[in-house]
């Protein structure tokens, strides 16, 4: 018999899904975590691994400890059926099913991270699908959803791989953003019956496809762009609950203070630092002899990508929906704000800037939900 | 790259989150492993 949910559970459950932290995936992120911990604390003592060297200047003597280990998909669904958090109840909601893991992690000393100012661990991830897969199916369990393998490169600080629990908030906040991806596209298959994130997934290629080997200040403004994306904005926001959830939030200055140490935080902050004037120089400014040397096909790179921009658009639509990615023709950007490259970057500042502003205001919003959990 | 130029290949993955994964990447850079055991004291 299923239980019903009292007043209480219904309320906190319309302000997680209001919010942006949809009640569905709670369950498998806490599950997905605990195997991975599990995992990891398992390969540091049994696993022999790998030494590499550090590039990192200073620390060239120095050597970091890699460890690699996938968890099948059988064996992932295993773990998440078999544990006391299940609840198949929870599941059918959001019915992740067989899903590959694939972990790599590396040790190094503490000191790296202090040198960097970043906190451990400090963690890379994907999720990953092959669109023309892309089914929910019905077996004798019931229905399944089974497209999602995720990836996790997670770099830990010696110190920390002696308490993982000291990691657990930061590595849970980052599945969960994997996960979320991975829910947005199961919502959207059975609202929709469509297959990926739309314009999201075209302008998500074209961040990769047009990244610069002369101008760096040009791939920063790719990865604006990025962090612009709506599906990757939704993903932010359940990562930074989790971020924020067992902090001991008890006023907005506690807020405030565990805000401004999140990856969340430093995004804001990193858009709403675009600068025209400095985009605009990194293509025409000449101040140094290297700049005299590669400012030929840094320009010649830039007006291309400029003039080319809805072509590009355009044919990686195409492309997509040709591996079975479900993409409208839309319009891309007008003549006008491609009329020079001031005027493109100025719509670009525009955009980032209104970004960064409801990103502050969905994390506001967090604040609010920290306070009544 | 030109947009012609663009290909996608037979069993193309679509994966998340690139360019923050090659931020971390470079904020860490290593060499590539050895496979030299751990001597533990």
């Amino acid at each position: 018999m299923k239980k019903r949910m009292n007043l209480k559970q219904r309320i906190k459950l319309v302000l997680n899904e209001a919010l942006g932290i949809p009640d569905d995936i709670d369950m498998i992120v806490n599950i997905y975590t605990n195997l991975i911990i599990e995992k990891i604390e398992k390969a540091f003592e049994e696993q022999e691994p790998d030494e590499v060297t550090i590039n990192v200047p200073g620390f060239d003597d120095e050597v970091a400890y890699g460890y690699e280990f996938s968890i099948k998909g059988e064996d992932s669904w295993n773990y998440m059926r078999k544990s006391p958090l299940f609840s198949k109840e929870k599941w059918e909601k959001f019915p992740s099913y067989k899903n590959k893991i694939k972990v790599n992690f590396t040790v190094f000393p503490d000191e790296v991270f202090e040198t960097k100012n970043v906190s451990s661990p400090q963690v890379g991830a994907s999720h990953i699908f092959q669109p023309e897969k892309f089914k929910i199916k019905n077996i004798k369990i019931g229905e399944v959803y089974n497209i999602s393998s995720y990836e996790f490169d997670i770099n830990i600080s010696e110190s920390q791989i002696q308490n993982l629990q000291l990691a657990l908030p930061k590595l849970k906040s980052v599945i969960s953003h994997e996960i979320f991806h991975s829910y947005q596209l199961f919502i959207k298959y059975k609202k929709s019956g469509l297959v990926g994130y739309g314009k999201g997934s075209v302008y998500n290629s074209l961040t990769q496809l047009t990244k610069s080997q002369f101008n760096e200040e040009w791939n920063k403004f790719l990865m604006r762009i990025y962090f612009s994306l709506k599906f990757e904005q939704q993903a932010r926001i359940p990562q930074l609950y989790y971020e924020l959830k067992d902090k001991n939030i008890n006023s907005y200055d506690d807020f405030m203070n565990e805000l401004k140490k999140t990856e969340y935080y430093n995004e804001i902050k990193y858009l709403k630092s675009f600068s025209t004037k400095e985009m605009v120089n990194s293509i025409i400014k000449i101040e140094s002899f290297y700049d005299l040397i590669t400012q030929g096909p840094k320009s010649k790179e830039f007006f291309e990508n400029l003039e080319n921009w809805n072509e590009f658009l355009k044919v990686i639509s195409e492309k997509l929906r040709n591996v079975g990615m479900d993409v409208k023709d839309f319009r891309g950007l007008s003549p006008k704000v491609r009329e020079n490259p001031e005027i493109f970057f100025n719509y670009w500042g525009k955009v980032f800037n209104k970004n960064a502003d409801d990103m502050f205001r969905a994390a506001a919003k967090i604040y609010d939900k920290l306070k009544k959990d | 790259m030109k947009p012609q130029e663009i290909k996608f290949p037979k069993n193309y993955l679509e994966k998340t989150d690139e360019p923050r994964n090659k931020l971390i990447r470079d904020m860490f850079p290593i060499n590539e492993k050895k496979n030299e055991p751990k001597t533990k004291d």
